[in-house]
């Protein structure tokens, strides 16, 4: 079920009746009910599925708390939720991929499985393996409910793309219940309303026409065209993502939670190391804290560093997808950070002094770092690992004088504006809504921006787009 | 002042509803933005067609065949449509004593998906038996994503829904809460009010091509760069749908659209899995089914290297085996035909000159069908059927 769709509209204005309506000590049990319902009008049968993870893992986590062969019990938590993820998201890629080895070499033709993704089993197997993780490395600090622990893993707003979860984050909040209050629920309204306006008026409505048309038969592009388009997808990727994670963060306030924030303004990055800080910051964190660190992170010397950063950034883009071009973009982002690692001392030595030649540097940085992600977003959204490189093939060789669509520009360069206009309203937002407060035209002025961007985002969310990130 | 507050921005909220509501129909207008073909036009097809069917006046003793099918049984001169032939053959071979007559639901475009969700609506014209013709390329991905009209599924009723909740919708882009959402609406009888607002999101949806042909327009020293693309992407797609000057699918197409079913389908698939449940459910209401494979050109398949005959060979035996086993009778006619019989790959047959592709598939159909509605006739009667 979409945020962004009538079903979900009925489906919130239920909930929010019956949990606010509930008394407190019921709450919890109106939240995991609503949530694994949630879940079952996706497809029924895969609530099973979530169940039975959800069991395993919790029987296996009191194990862990517990101290009973904690790191065994930890192993198979692990191993169980990994191989189920790789079950339902990779078996498919490994058939096709391995298949003519097969057949040339051992006369044996496999079926190529044919399964459909458990929505949101990335995100929720990304937050059980930090919950038995984090019951083995402290202890102290456990669930010892089940109801609690189903839901912290099934909780609804962030349940099919994040953000990704830590008990911590959570636990606390659940065990006090939600917490109403004016500001929370203002906040709440207005994350809404800002995701569903990013999610559908920009990445689906002026986006996404424009990136499908071109990346459907990129042979046919030329040059300008694929380089708007890519820009235009950098833009539809991260509306459509950060949308989605406003709306969810949005929803958990009305239900009178805090989740974190998922993305900070990503494109002002200077660097990759800046970018990773600032995109997806709950799976960058989840990824530093359970895989970097895992592997010995940062304590082993530059070049065990530079391996470490690589691969934890390679299963990081496999994470993305099934594809071989996640792999490859997941590479490629592991060796910008690496690369960037190795050149921060050079970096380093520029060091502008007046305000004039500092502001220079960061905006050249940006720009430069913008391009460079752009390039890695080329094999994100190919269809294959040869689309991708005839968009770079194009790129490379064709004509740049002629063909520049003018309106898609005008979109991108407005998508710029936006983005900066972003930071703005995050960091000055909440001094102007108390300062609107106190005036009574400004609920009237809240109002009336919240009503024309629901009626915006009706009209124009008839094509219905999927979030990017479910297929995740 | 809380109360103060939430009634303020509540006032806000509904003069911004109601000002911008009732303004955008009308800057759509300014923008001379008119209402398109929605999804929902087959629906609107559909209940007049069946409403019509149900209206007409039924002697004692007629039988009445309902005719699904997609293009490749609907898309000619009106004499030459499928279902026109098969009357027509079943008039010439009874002499015009045939009780039985044809009606044509068949539309370009629908599938299999869409049958089984108007199995209601098509009973309630009480025919006597249906006629479902099975495009094998129904079976290809592409096929499925294809599928754009989710709102058909608020037609299927109550009873049924627990049966539809289990069938592999979402292989169709369909998931339960839709499914369940179509159905709400329809049963609040706000199939009006939704189909004006999906109209009007048709609209809103051109706004974007409006500017840019705007744009293009200012801009009469060159082509603008989308008509450039656009040509080229026309080019390509011709290209690549299509074999130069032969009016035939690329490999690359062929496999597209047939692969599937050249490998050899399982009775639990997708497609075989919506063909049996929609046998079911015309049986549960006492309507005859009647599954035949629509011709396919095996020849150019066969020329391109890519037909693998056992694989068809199984995927066809399964198909039979769960109309079968529904209750249903099917007739395999995917090979009737050589090449030059067809216009084109997606099997549109040629109906010109000595080569009249529906009256030939009517002569192979009509027989079946008198026999089938023979057989129906006794069993009615009590009598002990062939």
């Amino acid at each position: 079920m979409l945020f962004n769709s009538a079903q979900f509209a009925i489906f919130f204005a239920a909930v929010l009746v019956l949990y606010w309506g509930a008394p407190r000590s019921m709450r919890g049990g109106v939240l995991l009910s609503a949530s694994l319902l949630f879940y079952a009008l996706w497809i029924p049968a895969y609530l099973l599925l979530l169940l039975g993870d959800i069991g395993v893992n919790y029987w296996l986590y009191r194990r862990i708390i517990k101290g009973n062969r904690p790191r065994f019990h930890l192993a198979v938590s692990v191993g169980f939720t990994l191989a189920l993820l790789g079950h339902f998201k990779y078996s498919t890629m490994i058939v096709e991929t391995f298949l003519p080895v097969l057949q040339t070499g051992f006369g044996w033709s496999p079926d190529v499985p044919s399964l459909f993704l458990p929505l949101g089993i990335s995100f929720y197997s990304f937050q059980i393996i930090a919950l038995s993780v984090d019951a083995y490395r402290r202890p102290g600090e456990p669930c010892e409910s089940l109801t609690r622990y189903a839901l912290f893993i099934s909780f609804f707003p962030q349940l099919i793309a994040g953000p990704i979860l830590r008990g911590n984050q959570l636990f606390p909040q659940l065990a006090a219940g939600g917490v109403a209050s004016p500001e929370r629920t203002r906040r709440g309204l207005y994350l809404l309303a800002s995701g569903i306006a990013k999610k559908v008026l920009l990445a689906d409505f002026l986006m996404a026409p424009f990136v499908n048309e071109i990346f459907a038969v990129p042979e046919a592009a030329s040059s300008p065209l694929l380089v708007i388009a890519t820009y235009s997808f950098a833009f539809q990727v991260y509306f459509d993502f950060s949308g989605y994670s406003d709306m969810a963060r949005g929803i958990a306030c009305l239900l009178g939670f805090e989740i974190p924030m998922n993305f900070s303004e990503p494109y002002l990055s200077r660097n990759p190391g800046e970018f990773w800080q600032r995109w997806h910051i709950t799976l960058s964190t989840w990824l530093r804290d359970y895989l970097f660190y895992g592997l010995g992170g940062g304590s082993r010397g530059i070049a065990w560093t530079t391996v470490s950063l690589f691969t934890t950034m390679l299963l990081g883009g496999l994470w993305h997808g099934a594809a071989w071009t996640f792999v490859l973009w997941g590479g490629y982002s592991g060796l910008l950070l690496a690369g960037h690692r190795l050149l921060l001392p050079s970096l380093r030595r520029v060091n502008p002094t007046s305000n004039a030649a500092k502001m220079t540097w960061t905006v050249l940085c940006v720009m430069v770092f913008f391009q460079l992600h752009c390039f890695g977003l080329i094999f994100f959204r190919a269809e294959s690992i040869a689309d991708a490189m005839t968009i770079i093939g194009s790129l490379a060789s064709k004509s740049y004088f002629t063909g520049w669509p003018i309106f898609q520009c005008l979109l991108v360069v407005l998508c710029i504006a936006l983005h900066g206009f972003e930071r703005i309203a995050r960091l000055r937002l909440p001094g102007i809504q108390e300062r609107a407060a106190r005036v009574w035209w400004g609920p009237v002025l809240e109002g009336l921006v919240f009503g024309t961007l629901l009626v915006l985002a009706v009209a124009a969310s008839g094509s219905g787009g999927e979030f990017i990130y479910f297929q995740f | 002042m809380r109360v103060v507050g939430i009634t303020s921005f509540a006032i806000g909220m509904a003069v911004a509803v109601l000002t911008v509501g009732s303004t955008l129909p009308r800057s759509l207008d300014h923008l001379d933005l008119k209402d398109g073909e929605s999804r929902l036009a087959l629906a609107t097809f559909y209940n007049e067609k069946t409403e019509a069917i149900r209206r007409q006046p039924r002697p004692p003793g007629r039988q009445t065949v309902i005719f699904m099918g997609d293009s490749t049984v609907a898309s000619y001169p009106p004499e030459h449509q499928v279902p026109t032939a098969v009357q027509r053959e079943i008039n010439r071979l009874s002499r015009r004593r045939s009780p039985i007559r044809i009606e044509s639901l068949a539309m370009a475009g629908t599938s299999i998906f869409d049958y089984y969700f108007m199995a209601d609506v098509i009973s309630a014209t009480e025919p006597d038996l249906v006629m479902i013709p099975f495009n094998v390329s129904s079976t290809s991905g592409i096929f499925w994503s294809a599928f754009s009209r989710p709102e058909l599924s608020g037609w299927v009723e109550a009873a049924r829904l627990p049966e539809t909740l289990i069938l592999p919708i979402n292989w169709v882009g369909l998931t339960a809460d839709r499914l369940l959402l179509y159905h709400l609406i329809v049963a609040l009888g706000g199939f009006e009010a939704w189909s004006t607002l999906t109209d009007m999101q048709l609209r809103f949806e051109q706004v974007r091509g409006a500017v840019e042909a705007r744009l293009a327009h200012r801009d009469r020293r060159n082509r603008s760069p989308e008509e450039i693309f656009r040509g080229s992407t026309l080019f390509y797609t011709l290209a690549h749908n299509n074999l130069e000057g032969t009016n035939r699918y690329t490999p690359a197409r062929t496999r597209e659209q047939f692969g599937a079913a050249l490998h050899g389908l399982s009775a639990d698939h997708p497609t075989l899995a919506f063909v049996a449940a929609s046998v079911r459910a015309f049986k549960a209401r006492g309507i005859d089914c009647f599954v035949y494979v629509t011709p396919m050109n095996i020849d150019h398949i066969r020329s391109l290297g890519l037909a693998n005959e056992a694989g068809l060979a199984e995927t066809l035996s399964n198909l039979e085996s769960v109309v079968r086993a529904s209750g249903g009778d099917f007739a395999d006619l995917h090979g009737i035909f050589r090449d030059e019989m067809f216009r084109d790959q997606p099997g549109h047959l040629a109906y010109e000159g000595g080569q009249n592709g529906p009256r030939l598939l009517a002569e192979e159909l009509a027989p079946r069908l008198i026999q089938q509605m023979r057989s129906r006739r006794r069993r009615a009667m009590g009598r002990p059927t062939p």
